[in-house]
């Protein structure tokens, strides 16, 4: 029997976890909590096997962040992370964790069972892309890595130079980065673009620091 | 040829005139050498054409004289016109030339007039005094900022410099700053930043006052602050947003795993349609039960499980699973997730701790508020720390997290392990 802990804020997703957990004769519930920051406890005190991490969870703990910590202490852990944000850094920050498997709740093909069984029996099972999400005249797919990390940056509401220290580039590449923007998506302003990345669940500022290399 | 000494009256005057007029600014010339310091042989030159000049005037004004008998004086009145006016006009010539001489040592020359007629047509104010306070020079823009600024003449530039770090000034002026570098907005609307430095020069000390116009400056200064607070009110206005947008997010996947249950529930009332329209079906009633009761638990415990903050319930619930009695004293700040977010870290990092090194059965969590901030306090009734406590990545990322965020952590090895936890208010 496989001991499974959930990580989850949210009572109704939190609750299909558990049925699925539950109709499993493979699968055991140990614990099922709300916030990411409190999991590394329970895998002192309880006889974890398997995790099911989201990544936003309650007080804003990062589920990633746990999964780091947890991975890096207790490397026989299996974590899955789960999650409905297409936030376009969340998978290689996942694989830079060491995290075993990610699954996008509202599109990933198979069950969430049939996962966690590939998991367990030793398969790390990514999704090929992050979800394309539609972003004003265009999609997520004609971004590139560094226009979503200006992108990202930009949701702060700095500068350009701000942006440029932060990211190791000049004010005018910053510039030049976010006009190109502009220009596929349509939108009049750069607020607007950095709200409507923000509302899209493309980039999110908050949580997205990459991992210590 | 006609002589000179043979001229009518009016003409040996006007002749005369000319070479007074030579003579004089020759005069001059040579005292503007000797004020501008020019070369000795300038000098000397001007000297020897000045004394030839006269010498040839006192010759033509004693030939005038009838009674007169000289032999030279007779022969330079008696030679031709044309002799007396080519002479007179090398003479003019000459002059002209030294005057050159003198523009030019005067355009290249600096002198303490040249200083001060730089200095009047500065705009910047400036007035250079010693340690009594006494102008050495005062340019024309800084005597009129004096008298603007205290309604007299700059007579004591240390008294008008204190007044100036005081603030001490004219009515329909205002003083924006004050102290070292005083900024000062005149009434005429121009405005002003004084300096007062020290210069070395020579053995004694001299200070400087300057007084630069920054109108334009710190008129852009203003627009650029009203800019950056209009920037920061929206990059505040944009945080909250994004916190509003994780809601919205999470709403999303709510509404997402109702969908699911609903469809679920769709499915399993024509299961149940099927099954009681037919009674030869396959479909065993105890599948069909728990299929119900399934769905069923799930929209009860959507009614009785609300989404609530349950937060020191499951730091009671871990503590306990880790075998530590846990006690909570004061309560967690409200609708503040980053601080909440603080508290339960420190409290897992001292959870953690209190296990593996303390071995204590028993951790306190104290959080109280003292004026605006939230300052929480960690105990345990272990083992003291046996040497400082050096900072491991548990901590260490507390702290990252807590400075982050605009706190304080302390941690106190001795006489007990102590962690401390100074966390401000949100400012928006």
């Amino acid at each position: 029997m496989v001991n499974v802990m959930v990580v989850e804020d949210q009572v109704m997703p939190r609750q299909l976890f558990e049925a699925f957990i539950n109709a499993s004769q493979d699968y055991c519930l140990v614990r099922s909590i709300k916030n990411a920051d409190m999991a590394e406890l329970y895998c002192e005190s309880d006889e974890i096997d398997l995790i099911l991490m989201d990544i936003c969870t309650a007080m804003n703990a990062s589920g990633l962040e746990a999964a780091e910590v947890i991975k890096r202490k207790f490397p026989q852990i299996k974590i899955i992370i789960v999650t409905s944000l297409p936030e376009v850094s969340y998978l290689k920050r996942a694989r830079g964790a060491g995290v075993d498997s990610f699954w996008y709740k509202e599109i990933s093909p198979e069950p969430i069972l049939e996962l966690m069984d590939r998991t367990m029996a030793g398969e790390s099972v990514y999704p090929d892309n992050t979800p394309v999400v539609p972003f004003g005249l265009t999609d997520s797919s004609r971004f590139t890595e560094r226009e979503f990390e200006v992108l990202r940056e930009l949701t702060s509401g700095d500068t350009n130079a701000a942006i440029g220290d932060r990211l190791g580039m000049s004010k005018h590449t910053v510039r030049d980065y976010i006009q190109t923007m502009l220009e596929k998506t349509g939108f009049r302003s750069r607020t607007e673009l950095a709200v409507k990345a923000r509302e899209s669940g493309l980039v999110i500022l908050d949580k997205t620091k990459e991992p210590k290399k | 040829m006609t002589a000179f000494s043979s001229l009518p009256d009016f003409c040996q005057t006007a002749v005369l005139t000319v070479y007074i007029l030579i003579a004089l600014a020759e005069l001059w010339g040579i005292l503007n050498f000797v004020i501008y310091k020019s070369k000795s042989r300038d000098v000397f030159l001007g000297i020897v054409l000045f004394l030839f000049t006269a010498f040839h005037l006192a010759v033509l004004t004693i030939a005038l004289d009838e009674t007169s008998s000289n032999a030279v004086i007779e022969t330079i009145a008696d030679a031709p016109m044309a002799f007396t006016a080519i002479l007179m006009l090398l003479q003019i010539a000459a002059t002209a030339a030294l005057f050159y001489r003198m523009y030019r040592r005067y355009q290249t020359s600096v002198t303490e007039m040249s200083i001060k007629d730089g200095a009047d047509k500065l705009p910047t104010g400036l007035c250079c005094f010693d340690s009594d306070g006494r102008p050495r020079l005062t340019n024309y823009c800084m005597q009129n900022l004096c008298r603007s600024l205290t309604g007299e003449y700059l007579l004591n530039a240390k008294e008008f410099w204190q007044r100036l770090e005081n603030g001490e000034i004219s009515p329909g002026n205002t003083a924006v700053q004050t102290g070292q570098e005083p900024i000062i907005i005149l009434e005429s609307g121009e405005v002003r930043r004084f300096v007062c430095r020290e210069i070395i020069a020579g053995k004694k000390p001299i200070y400087e006052i300057s007084a630069a116009d920054i109108t334009e400056q710190y008129a852009l200064s203003r627009h650029l602050m009203a800019y950056n607070e209009e920037l920061e009110e929206m990059k505040k206005r944009l945080l909250r947003y994004s916190e509003n947008v994780t809601d919205i997010t999470r709403e999303k996947e709510v509404l997402a795993a109702k969908i699911r249950i609903h469809n679920r529930l769709g499915k399993i009332l024509l299961i149940s349609k099927r099954y009681l329209l037919d009674e030869e079906s396959e479909i065993f009633s105890d599948e069909l039960s728990q299929m119900w009761k399934s769905n069923i638990s799930f929209l009860h415990g959507e009614a009785e499980q609300p989404d609530r903050d349950d937060t020191a319930e499951e730091l009671n619930d871990a503590a306990k699973a880790m075998g530590i009695s846990l006690s909570v004293r004061g309560s967690f700040p409200e609708n503040d997730n980053t601080a909440t977010s603080l508290i339960l870290i420190g409290a897992r990092e001292c959870l953690t701790n209190a296990v593996h090194h303390a071995k204590a059965e028993r951790l306190d969590i104290r959080i109280d508020r003292q004026n605006g901030k939230t300052i929480v306090e960690y105990t345990n009734d272990g083992i003291p720390p046996e040497k400082d406590i050096v900072e491991g990545g548990g901590l260490s990322s507390l702290r990252k997290k807590a400075e982050d965020s605009g706190a304080r952590m302390t941690v106190v090895s001795k006489p007990q392990f102590v962690l401390r936890l100074k966390i401000p208010d949100r400012g928006d």
